[in-house]
């Protein structure tokens, strides 16, 4: 990992992979979004109501052409994206030394996790 | 709704036009896409709010993704006020036990007209003399690769700005701000409540983390909304699977709202580079008024 600082005071790698995770986070969301937007649209597909499928069960549907199936798959890709972001976080300042910042990272992490279960729960 | 051509247009410019707002003012733009979904587009409340959480996830992913490599993003203060946000996500539920809605709107509308005049009148930039000590050194500075060697050479800005503070290169004006971080407690307590309301309003929280973090907490303007749109990912993407999970979230309508505030997400990080920081502030304030009456005219109607 480069020593240059970032202007914001970061390790500049750790900024990039940030920058790539979210990113990368919105291309494959925008893929999914898109190909079941112009699926769901042309065949007049529609979600029904109650609780989605699991996330095994919508790859399954999206490989047999389900629209909706890729659309749902495209808005969890979404969903996970910022997530991913604070994982990326965590271990960027864990592994440039600053661990206080690792651990506030993590915390995050596992409200953010709590928040979700809670709801589901 | 069933989505004809002309819903799906109209639809995805209401996502431009909230991309556009939120990436310029900070927020994730739930705000003003809710009314317009429920008033223009006749979709249900919850399913609007749904819908409005994710295109705030969309929005500060965005512009994030943006604002982190130009350094405007200040991770470090980002990441310590999201604690108290995601505290006051998990916290929501209970407030929304003995509080309505409409009690809620009604309280944070008192607190935003205020706010929005504050944030017209503005407040002495926080950079003060750190900003000065990085001019000294830049008289004739142009394009950020500059300005990594100005912050690097600079030997007050890291001490300067201490462990929360940052700096950035601010195009417009040709140079870099450097910013120290003050009353901390005030930012986490404001972050704290708009975690509590995110689920409830389906909002970020933006609109009220931007005044806290410019007027409380002394964060320049457009480092306070790149901040706030940096944290507001993560306020919405706690609400964004608990709506999800219970199948409020409508796939197709969601699609292209996002779609569009993806767009409109990438105008505006571009805009942002031409803007001066008074007319972000005198826009949020604006902004913040009409978020003001819309609420009080919800909580006296609902």
């Amino acid at each position: 990992m480069s020593d240059r600082e970032h202007p914001g005071k970061e390790p500049a790698a750790m900024v990039h992979w940030v920058h790539r995770v979210l990113l990368w986070g919105l291309v494959a969301s925008s893929t999914f979004l898109l190909i079941g937007l112009v699926l769901a649209l042309a065949f007049h597909e529609s979600r029904p109501e109650g609780p989605p499928a699991r996330l095994s069960a919508l790859f399954a549907e999206m490989f047999r052409g389900d629209g909706v199936a890729a659309l749902q798959i495209g808005l969890v890709i979404l969903m996970l994206t910022p997530v991913a972001r604070v994982v990326v976080l965590a271990i960027g300042w864990q592994q440039s030394g600053d661990r206080r910042f690792a651990a506030v990272a993590v915390l995050v992490f596992v409200l953010l996790m709590t928040s979700v279960w809670w709801g589901a729960g | 709704m069933y989505l004809t051509a002309t819903n799906l247009i109209l639809l995805a410019l209401a996502g431009v036009g909230t991309g556009v707002l939120g990436a310029v003012l900070g927020t994730g733009g739930g705000v003003f896409l809710i009314p317009i979904l429920v008033i223009g587009f006749g979709v249900p409340m919850h399913y609007a709010v749904a819908t409005s959480i994710l295109s705030v996830i969309a929005t500060s992913s965005a512009v994030a993704s943006a604002n982190v490599e130009r350094g405007t993003a200040n991770m470090r203060l980002g990441m310590t006020l999201e604690v108290a946000t995601a505290l006051g996500a998990i916290c929501g539920g209970i407030s929304a036990a003995w509080m309505s809605p409409q009690t809620l709107e009604f309280v944070f509308a008192a607190v935003l007209l205020p706010t929005a005049i504050l944030m017209w009148r503005g407040r002495e930039d926080g950079s003060r003399k750190l900003a000065a000590t990085v001019a000294s050194n830049s008289s004739a500075i142009e394009g950020e690769a500059s300005h990594t060697a100005i912050a690097s050479s600079t030997s007050a800005a890291p001490n300067g700005t201490g462990v929360l503070g940052g700096s950035y290169f601010d195009p417009r004006l040709g140079r870099s701000i450097a910013y120290r971080v003050e009353r901390l407690w005030a930012g986490l307590l404001v972050s704290f409540a708009a975690g509590n309301l995110s689920g409830l309003l389906g909002i970020g929280g933006g609109v009220f983390k931007v005044p806290a973090l410019h007027l409380l907490c002394c964060v320049p303007i457009k480092a306070a909304a790149a901040t706030s749109n940096f944290m507001i990912g993560v306020t919405a993407a706690a609400s964004g699977f608990l709506y999800y999970g219970r199948g409020e979230v409508r796939p197709a309508l969601t699609a292209v709202v996002v779609l569009g505030v993806l767009a409109g997400s990438a105008i505006g990080t571009w805009l942002n580079r031409f803007l001066a920081g008074e007319s972000v502030r005198r826009m949020f304030a604006v902004i913040l008024a009409l978020v003001a009456v819309q609420m009080f005219l919800r909580s006296w109607t609902e």
